[in-house]
């Protein structure tokens, strides 16, 4: 600074815009930065897309002509069994496992939140499901849940139970799938916990000083102030269902209880080879989904909260 | 009582409660805490078993891992499955197909995020926050949407160019040359975190933007670096829907489908033993890698908690 005002007028000039043309070269430079990701997203997901809207309203097998069929594909999936089949156990699943597995995690984060010996050890076991692929999930589940010879039902024989037929019993394909998704829950219960930690201790205080029992100061303390990472468990939740395929390509289940939507889709293409009418149901699932991502954006402050974030 | 109490002074009756009541609490603490870790060790079990059944089944004979009741500990010890599965099918072949599939992906995925994550985080320029907006929209939108597409795509991509892309590593690889978006997103985090200084001494000393990325930016994100390297391995080993859809023969197969296809081969007829010695051997490496980078899975801050 102290140099530039010893210079005269003219060099001044000269410096300042050598410096303004640095930071329009700048400017430029960060595009090249950024530019793979949007290039390779054009090329492998954007032009994909595109053609899957151009699929969805063809008939198009993978082996032969392709042929204009309008909005046919549409109007099919909404006569279609299976298709409602589908989208309902995918519904039906969300609605019952994601709450439960909420609510269980959040109750053992609640008891782990306070000081607790061993926090590490058991940070580390209840994370360990989340590590394994869905296929060696489904793999040791099937036999978890084999009716005669596994673990489950030998376990509930000790206590004299004479356990259910589950995955080839099709009003027992669902709980087979929720009590899967429960041992998966550790993850999402120590994003709880890292919440828990942050809640002031000096509100849950002032809250007993109150007279604010423990039911009391959960509703009142600690759910608010937590609500962010519970709406955001609650789409990834959600949206985690309508992606379920690892576990139930690997377990079925009895009657198509368990053909989740997009194993479905996958089969409607891959096993029927029918390509545009699978495109077309991709679509309706996409919409659904982001039908519902944009229903909690809508009422909850989830938008707020990752902003906030991103400002860390 | 009454009588009693009213003869002691009034200071030693309020010590008297006092002494009482920090019994009660003391009582009350452990009651509360035995019941707590009595909980906690349930859930740690429950946890647990599945991976104790795998192994269990994978140490047994095949009769007897239908021994009814079953056996809680194999007897005997078992171990020749561990070998049989390498004999039934090129399962080493699959280890070593998804060795590179994920040392490949992982690499493109780690490297590339930490640039474009660069060029969000230090350089200011037009369109900055709609194009990181667009990044981040990505994010919630099921890429699940391009998988009958992408099949289609890249069948018209091979005759294209005269080849076949259909059963080879190309699909499942090259889309990872843009990097991740949730890497991305998280690395971008992690450098705005970098005081300017660094980089403006940095800059001041002649060295490149490209320069200051990899000697100052990048030494100093090593933690993050880790977790999204780490989060790249395990999503490519544990990756089975689009390999699923892209090879074919068996020898091609990754870990995740060749096991998935080891389980269907029998139908009902299941060598259980065999199949849990397969699925062991599987998840090995990844057990593997979190027990010594554990600190680096575990949300334990808010800015993980949200990955």
């Amino acid at each position: 600074m102290k140099n530039l005002s010893e210079l005269n007028k003219e060099e001044k000039v000269k410096i300042l815009v050598s410096e303004r043309a640095k930071k329009k070269k700048k400017i430029s430079e960060g595009y090249f930065f950024i530019a793979p990701w949007y290039v390779a997203y054009a090329l492998f997901a954007l032009i994909p897309i595109g053609m899957s809207i151009y699929m969805s309203f063809m008939d198009w097998p993978v082996i032969g002509e392709a042929s204009y069929v309008g909005l046919d594909n549409f109007k099919n999936i909404f006569r279609d069994e299976r298709f409602f089949n589908s989208l309902w156990v995918t519904i039906r699943y969300a609605i019952v496992a994601v709450p439960l597995g909420m609510i269980a995690s959040f109750s053992v984060a609640m008891i782990m939140s306070s000081k607790t010996k061993g926090l590490n050890f058991y940070r580390t076991i209840y994370y360990l499901p989340a590590v394994v692929s869905g296929v060696a999930v489904g793999v040791v589940w099937r036999w978890i849940l084999d009716p005669r010879n596994g673990l489950l039902n030998n376990f509930l024989a000790v206590f004299g139970i004479n356990g259910p037929g589950w995955l080839t019993d099709p009003n027992w394909v669902l709980p087979s799938y929720v009590l899967m998704s429960l041992w998966g829950a550790g993850a999402g219960m120590l994003t709880y916990l890292v919440a828990l930690n942050e809640v002031p201790g000096d509100l849950h205080e002032a809250a007993s000083l109150q007279g604010a029992g423990f039911f009391r100061r959960l509703w009142s303390v600690t759910l608010p102030y937590i609500r962010p990472i519970l709406y955001y468990n609650l789409i990834m939740g959600i949206i985690g269902a309508f992606k379920m395929f690892n576990s139930a390509y690997i377990l079925g289940g009895a009657g198509n209880e368990g053909q989740f939507i997009l194993l479905n889709i996958f089969e409607t293409a891959f096993s029927h080879f029918r390509m545009g009418y699978a495109s077309a149901m991709s679509w309706v699932f996409l919409v659904i989904v982001l039908l519902i991502t944009l229903l909690v954006f809508r009422f909850t402050d989830f938008w707020k909260y990752s902003q906030s974030n991103e400002e860390e | 009582m009454e009588l009693n109490r009213s003869s002691l002074s009034k200071e030693e009756k309020l010590k008297e409660i006092i002494r009482l009541k920090k019994q009660q609490k003391n009582v009350k603490k452990m009651v509360t805490s035995t019941l707590k870790h009595l909980t906690l060790i349930l859930v740690a079990i429950s946890m647990l078993a599945p991976f104790f059944w795998m192994l269990s089944t994978s140490l047994k004979t095949s009769s007897n891992a239908l021994a009814v009741p079953p056996q809680w500990i194999p007897n005997p010890v078992y171990w020749r499955s561990y070998i049989e599965v390498f004999q039934r099918v090129p399962f080493l072949q699959y280890l070593l197909n998804t060795l590179y599939y994920s040392l490949g992906n992982t690499f493109f995925e780690v490297v590339v995020s930490i640039v474009v994550a660069y060029g969000f985080a230090r350089f200011k320029f037009k369109g900055k926050k709609i194009l990181f907006m667009f990044l981040l929209i990505t994010i919630m939108l099921p890429g699940e949407i391009t998988i009958v597409p992408g099949y289609i795509y890249w069948v018209r991509l091979g005759q294209l160019f005269n080849t076949t892309f259909i059963n080879t590593y190309i699909p499942l690889i090259l889309p990872a040359i843009g990097g991740q978006a949730v890497h991305i997103f998280f690395m971008s985090q992690y450098f705005r975190t970098i005081p300017k200084d660094f980089s403006e001494a940095a800059y001041i000393n002649g060295a490149s933007s490209w320069k200051i990325l990899w000697k100052v930016y990048v030494p100093m994100s090593m933690p993050a670096i880790i977790t999204i390297t780490i989060s790249s391995f395990m999503g490519t080993w544990n990756s089975f829907l689009a390999p699923l859809i892209y090879l074919n023969d068996m020898e091609k197969f990754n870990v995740q489908v060749g096991l998935a296809m080891f389980q269907g081969i029998n139908g009902e007829n299941i060598n259980w033993a065999l199949l849990m010695a397969a699925t062991t051997i599987s998840i090995l490496p990844i057990i593997i890698l979190f027990f010594s980078m554990q600190r680096y899975f575990i949300p334990s801050n808010k800015a993980d908690g949200v990955k």
